[in-house]
């Protein structure tokens, strides 16, 4: 980040848009009193001011959203949203006063959230909020919202940009990072454009388009490609064949029910619906990381039992799981290793149980290569990437299994525009190489670019499948909220 | 390469010369004399690494080689621990349980040493064997315990430390296995393991100095190499540091997991089989030296790296052999174990530390800008 | 007894071996040529276990070398004073004891597999003399004898024995034992004139040498009290004063009104036991072990079965300055003077009847009339008998 300067003022709705790595995050760190600027000021009300922690930065009222979301899972809202300033009675946590306080909070900005319920029954959006509030409830008056999108429903986001403008309204300046053009123009009245760490525009929203933002961004005339060439449908034979299938969520609750579904080769299936509904179950069911209670799995119409991730990788399964930190990726171990995972039992990246170090390199670098992962360097830590770059290493290494059903769940979250496109391409490229490609996204408008069918999960159950000729944005928003029982075709 | 070296050995190296010089400051104190702390530790330098003084008034090699034969003697030992000890944690466990797997590698060296007749080099690594075979076992259930009904390794480990204690210690060797020819003699112990089976010596009849070093060598050597270049040792990396993408790549987590414990325990084993083959020659009343407890201090001063261990593992070996020296300047016996404890303290504080620091930089968002 | 040769036995060829037959390079080089160097190696239970490793310390330190050690050093003291450490009987003992001017040269060990690199080092360092506290010492002495056949060594509590457990013999090792269960049968004795209900016996490790203690402790209670019940148990250590304060507040729970320990540092924790429940108001003793413990506990200590560790020390260190330390195999037993009980101080009623009851036993065994069991065969003939 080089020579940036940023004035918020109150009732500011400001957005910061640019390419993974432009620096949008750091500039914001450095407002959040997570990094030190090496030159340079920060002035609060026309008062030089030094922020040394995030402390410093509540202190100022300034609050931050982040895109890994800060909570306690096992804690209530309330806790939660009190963690670090607990009100206490005689040195003893004083629950009930937090409790009243952070409804007090919740009603003064209009959040319908039960504070005494435990997070990780929260779906992600009212999870969202949760960390809104904890920003509120602190003093906040600059509200920094980092990719806030990144994981709702269309209607999700559409509630969160309400609250944000009611909460700009009331005073408060709330900045928005986002990769999504076209909620930061219909949010923002103003957008900076960060491209490699310098700030290269600072336009009014009303005066702009989302292709001049596209080209400002990555600095070329790229926009993001949406449904690009395509060729005909000519789906093959069934890869994947669920059943009448049923599984659980790790805690024991119902997650799939009944649950008939298809992906044929050379066909990208989508699966639309609010977090939640079991699409994360599903992907993990098809890919062997949840075990199956009822009904029948087929790959390549073959009957499979007991599917485990090993096995489900020997029946040619890949897997870009959602959170790729937990389920994709080693954080400590090098790029190459990474790459390696999943076939670190096969040539080139073992021979005879020693592990070859030179064809492992050959293949990193290649790959890293071909998907533009930054820094080129194989023996990176895996940790030391961007999220970004981090999540082509896991799309890259599953893409080259060459596999014949390929699972991605959120494939694109939090990538920048051209890691999105490139991310797209390549998912079409294995479509035309015959691959079954089942797409899980709470980008609606992801799953619409991308799918040739459609199936609506809704509270463990498919409400709905949908081809392509007949896709409609707003009936599957009412299938996904369980509105409308579609008739089978 | 070089400077990940530096990096990595860094934070080991200043905690452990922090160690020594707030021992040094302790000793000066107590003593009210900066010479005394002096003299102690250069007598635990040249008790350590060879008595070059004295070497050079000409006393022959035998000063310098008995000093660092009993420090590598005790770095071996050590270094079986500690690597125990790291071996479990690069697969994600904290395996506390290294004492009890010792203990039960030098009863069945004992056992196998004394019972059988064997020709000498077949013996020792028969005895080596069923020392890391019964050791491994007695790895294997703190694992079982942790996969099949979720205990927590540290609880159950500890807890078969005192079964091995009680199971050994207290019934075996005084009872089954106590040493024939005691009678009414005060012979402690099991019976004396055969010649053939005592591992032999290097350096003659100058030190103790026995083959179970080389053992030690080579076991942290093989250990490097199979975990930086053998798919096994790659998984079990992976297993250790995320074990649901281990899973979801699929690796067998408990598979790995078993096989972690098992070398773990094995290792543990078979520095027992060191301790009763290489110089007491027979299970003694009681192990009661804690090497195993020694070998997370070892391990985490070596930051879990196999040649650091063993680098780790030299060093307090010398400090430990020449320690004893301070003695005769009137310094507490405890000091050598004091500086291990402190150079403990001061990596795990920096673990502590490097904790707190990635967690806040974990509320970076995934975005970092262009280094400059 | 025929084993007793301590001041009988003259070797002179044995004078000042090490600096003529000892090969150049293995050749000590003494600090101060004058002044004679005497090396002693703890066993595991070391310094401060107020038994007998201080026991063996006291007759190098305080006797041999006129030096006491506080804190962290030497520090000399008066004849005088040396003089007042002495109990009764030894004070008697002809020629006296008194300083001889040795420097000593002490290592505590910290584990089973150090004893023979400390007492290696002790010789390396220029000790003429080396002394091996304790049975677990005994191997290391046997190995690091053989390869230092220029310098004496001192077992204490074991003689050299090979693999086979058969006696063998250096000609630069003396060994001493001790007949632990003759003074073991005197605090016994008084112990069943002392209780009203029961007495107990905490051991340390259960291995032959505390089981001396044990028999001569029971056939000695049995002497005086026939009737009386001895409770004994074991703590498996000799470095665990927790184990030791449990076993002996579990025997007063059941009502053990006089305990003897034999169990080094755990014994501690016996005598802590005994007088936390005498401080409560119960009437019970402790019998300490080794040295005189009395200062443990002044109030609770009926006395302590002593074995003189320090005067064999002694005088091994004095049959070096005088150029006759021999290799020889010394029994030790309440003829000799070398096992014994300490000063009665507590009062009880009866007490001078008592006293010459356990004389009366003494004069016994001296006399070889009482055969006191060594060994729990042994105790069982001896209980049997009338």
């Amino acid at each position: 980040m080089d020579g940036v300067s940023l004035e918020i003022a109150p009732g500011d709705r400001l957005a910061l848009v640019g390419e993974n790595g432009a620096g949008k995050s750091s500039l914001m760190n450095v407002l959040y009193g997570l990094y030190q600027p090496d030159r340079g000021t920060i002035s609060a009300d026309g008062r030089p001011v030094r922020l040394r922690s995030p402390k410093d930065a509540i202190a100022l009222g300034i609050g931050m959203v982040h895109q890994h979301f800060m909570l306690v899972p096992s804690l209530t809202v309330a806790e939660n949203v009190v963690l670090g300033r607990e009100p206490t009675r005689r040195g003893l946590l004083d629950l009930d006063r937090a409790c009243a306080e952070v409804e007090q909070t919740c009603r003064r900005f209009g959040f319908g959230l039960e504070v005494r319920t435990r997070i990780e029954s929260l779906t992600v959006g009212s999870q969202q909020k949760v960390e809104i509030v904890k920003a509120l409830h602190r003093g906040a008056k600059t509200l920094i919202l980092d990719e806030p999108t990144a994981v709702l429903t269309p209607q999700e986001s559409d509630e969160l940009f309400k609250v944000a403008r009611e909460l700009s309204s009331a005073g408060h300046a709330v900045v928005l990072i986002s990769h999504k053009l076209k909620e930061v123009l219909s949010f923002a009245t103003r957008v900076a454009v960060m491209r490699r760490g310098k700030k290269v525009a600072e336009v009014p929203a009303e005066k702009t388009t989302p292709e001049e933002l596209a080209a400002l961004t990555v600095g070329s005339e790229l926009s993001r490609e949406t449904n690009g060439a395509r060729g005909p449908k000519k789906p093959g034979a069934p890869v994947l064949e669920l059943e009448r299938a049923t599984c659980r969520t790790a805690d024991g609750r119902k997650a799939l029910l009944e649950v008939t579904l298809s992906v044929r080769e050379g066909e990208v299936v989508g699966i639309a619906g609010v977090d939640g509904n079991g699409q994360q179950e599903l992907a993990e069911l098809v890919t062997g990381l949840r075990p199956l209670e009822g009904g029948k799995l087929r790959l390549c119409a073959e009957e499979v039992r007991r599917l485990d991730p090993s096995l489900a990788r020997r029946m040619g399964v890949a897997h870009v799981p959602e959170d790729r930190l937990l389920w994709a990726v080693v954080g400590p171990m090098s790029v190459e290793e990474n790459i390696s995972l999943g076939r670190q039992h096969l040539p080139p990246f073992s021979h005879g149980g020693l592990v070859d170090s030179r064809g492992r390199r050959q293949r990193a670098c290649s790959l890293i290569r071909d998907f533009d992962i930054r820094p080129p360097d194989p023996q990176a830590a895996l940790s030391r990437l961007s999220g970004g770059n981090q999540q082509k290493v896991v799309v890259s290494r599953e893409l080259d299994c060459a596999p014949r059903l390929l699972v991605v769940v959120q494939p694109t979250r939090g990538l920048d525009v051209a890691s999105v496109a490139l991310v797209h391409r390549r998912l079409a490229k294995e479509r035309e190489r015959g691959c079954g490609v089942l797409l899980v996204s709470l980008d609606l408008d992801e799953v619409l670019a991308l799918s040739d069918r459609i199936y609506v999960l809704y509270g463990g159950r498919v409400t709905g499948e949908l081809e392509r000729a007949s896709f409609d944005e707003r009936r599957i928003g009412r299938l996904m909220l369980g509105a409308e029982e579609a008739t089978f075709a | 390469m070089r400077e990940r070296l530096i990096r990595g050995a860094l934070p080991s190296v200043l905690s452990v010369a922090a160690a020594l010089l707030l021992c040094f400051a302790a000793i000066a104190v107590v003593a009210a004399s900066a010479k005394v702390a002096l003299d102690a530790y250069l007598a635990m330098v040249w008790g350590g690494l060879g008595d070059l003084p004295r070497f050079l008034d000409g006393a022959g090699v035998a000063v310098l080689a008995r000093p660092w034969g009993e420090a590598a003697t005790k770095a071996g030992l050590l270094a079986l621990t500690g690597l125990s000890v790291a071996v479990a944690f690069k697969a994600g466990l904290f395996n506390i349980g290294a004492q009890g797997q010792m203990i039960l590698g030098a009863i069945a060296a004992a056992f196998l040493g004394a019972q059988l007749e064997l020709p000498a080099l077949v013996h020792p690594l028969l005895c080596i064997s069923g020392a890391a075979v019964a050791g491994g076992l007695y790895g294997l259930l703190p694992a079982a315990l942790k996969l099949r009904r979720g205990v927590h390794e540290v609880i159950s480990t500890i807890m078969l430390n005192w079964i091995a204690v009680s199971l050994v210690e207290n019934w075996l060797v005084v009872g089954p296995l106590r040493a024939r020819a005691s009678g009414d003699l005060s012979i402690s112990g099991t019976d004396e393991i055969a010649a053939t089976a005592q591992l032999p010596r290097l350096l003659g009849e100058t030190s103790r100095l026995h083959a179970g070093f080389l053992v030690a060598v080579a076991a942290a050597v093989l250990l490097h190499l199979w975990l930086s270049r053998t798919r096994l040792g790659f998984e079990t990396r992976a297993v250790g540091l995320a074990p649901e993408a281990a899973r979801a790549s699929g690796i067998p987590v408990h598979g790995r997991i078993y096989q972690a414990m098992a070398l773990s325990g094995a290792l543990a084993g078979m520095a027992g089989a060191l301790l009763v083959l290489g110089t007491e020659h027979k299970f003694p009343a009681t192990i009661g030296a804690p090497y195993g407890f020694d070998g997370i201090a070892i391990a985490l001063i070596g930051q879990n790296h196999p040649l650091g261990v063993l680098a780790t593992a030299l060093l307090f070996g010398a400090l430990r052999a020449g320690g004893t020296r301070m003695q005769l300047f009137g310094v507490h016996k405890s000091f050598p174990e004091l500086i291990q404890g402190l150079a403990l303290l001061f990596v795990a504080g920096r673990m502590v530390w490097d904790h707190l620091l990635a967690l806040s930089k974990r509320k970076r968002p995934a975005e970092e800008a262009p280094r400059a | 007894m025929k084993h007793y040769r301590l001041n009988i036995l003259l070797a002179a060829l044995a004078v000042a071996g090490c600096k003529k037959s000892e090969p150049a390079q293995e050749q000590p080089r003494p600090a101060e040529p004058k002044k004679h160097a005497v090396g002693l190696v703890t066993d595991v239970g070391g310094r401060g276990d107020h038994s007998f490793n201080d026991s063996a310390l006291r007759g190098l330190e305080l006797w041999a070398a006129g030096v006491a050690f506080e804190g962290s050093a030497y520090k000399p003291v008066t004849r005088e004073e040396v003089r007042r450490s002495l109990a009764e009987d030894v004070a008697r003992l002809e020629p006296p004891v008194e300083p001889l001017g040795v420097r000593p040269l002490v290592v505590q060990s910290k584990a089973q597999e150090d004893y023979e690199p400390n007492l290696q080092l002790l010789v390396d360092q220029g000790a003429a003399l080396t002394v091996g506290v304790g049975f677990m010492l005994e191997n290391a002495v046997e190995a690091v004898a053989r390869r230092n056949p220029g310098s004496k060594f001192l077992l204490i509590d074991s003689p050299l024995l090979d693999a086979k457990g058969n006696p063998v013999k250096l000609p630069n090792v003396r060994t001493v034992v001790f007949r632990e269960e003759e003074g073991s049968f005197l605090v016994g004795a008084l112990a069943g004139l002392v209780s009203k209900k029961q007495v107990g016996f905490v051991g340390g490790m259960e291995i032959p040498l505390i089981k001396k203690f044990e028999a001569g402790f029971k056939a000695g209670v049995k002497s005086t009290a026939p009737k009386t019940a001895v409770l004994s148990s074991y703590t498996g250590t000799f470095d665990n004063v927790a184990a030791g304060k449990q076993i002996a507040q579990d025997m007063l729970a059941k009502g053990v009104d006089v305990i003897f320990h034999a169990a080094g540092s755990d014994g501690l924790g016996v005598i802590q036991a005994v007088k936390e429940a005498r401080s409560s108001g119960k009437e019970v003793y402790g019998i300490g072990v080794d040295s005189d413990q009395h200062h443990l506990a002044p109030e609770a200590m009926l006395t302590s079965m002593i074995k003189r560790v320090d005067l064999a020390v002694y005088q091994a260190a004095r049959d070096l300055v005088e150029g006759k330390l021999a290799a020889t195999d010394v029994v030790l037993g309440l003829k000799e003077g070398g096992v014994g009980y300490a000063l009665v101080r507590a009062e009880f009623p009866g007490k001078a009847e008592a006293l010459a009851k356990i004389e009366e036993l003494r004069r016994r065994i001296v006399a070889g009339e009482i055969d006191v069991p060594s060994n729990s065969a042994e105790l069982e003939a001896f209980q049997a008998a009338p």
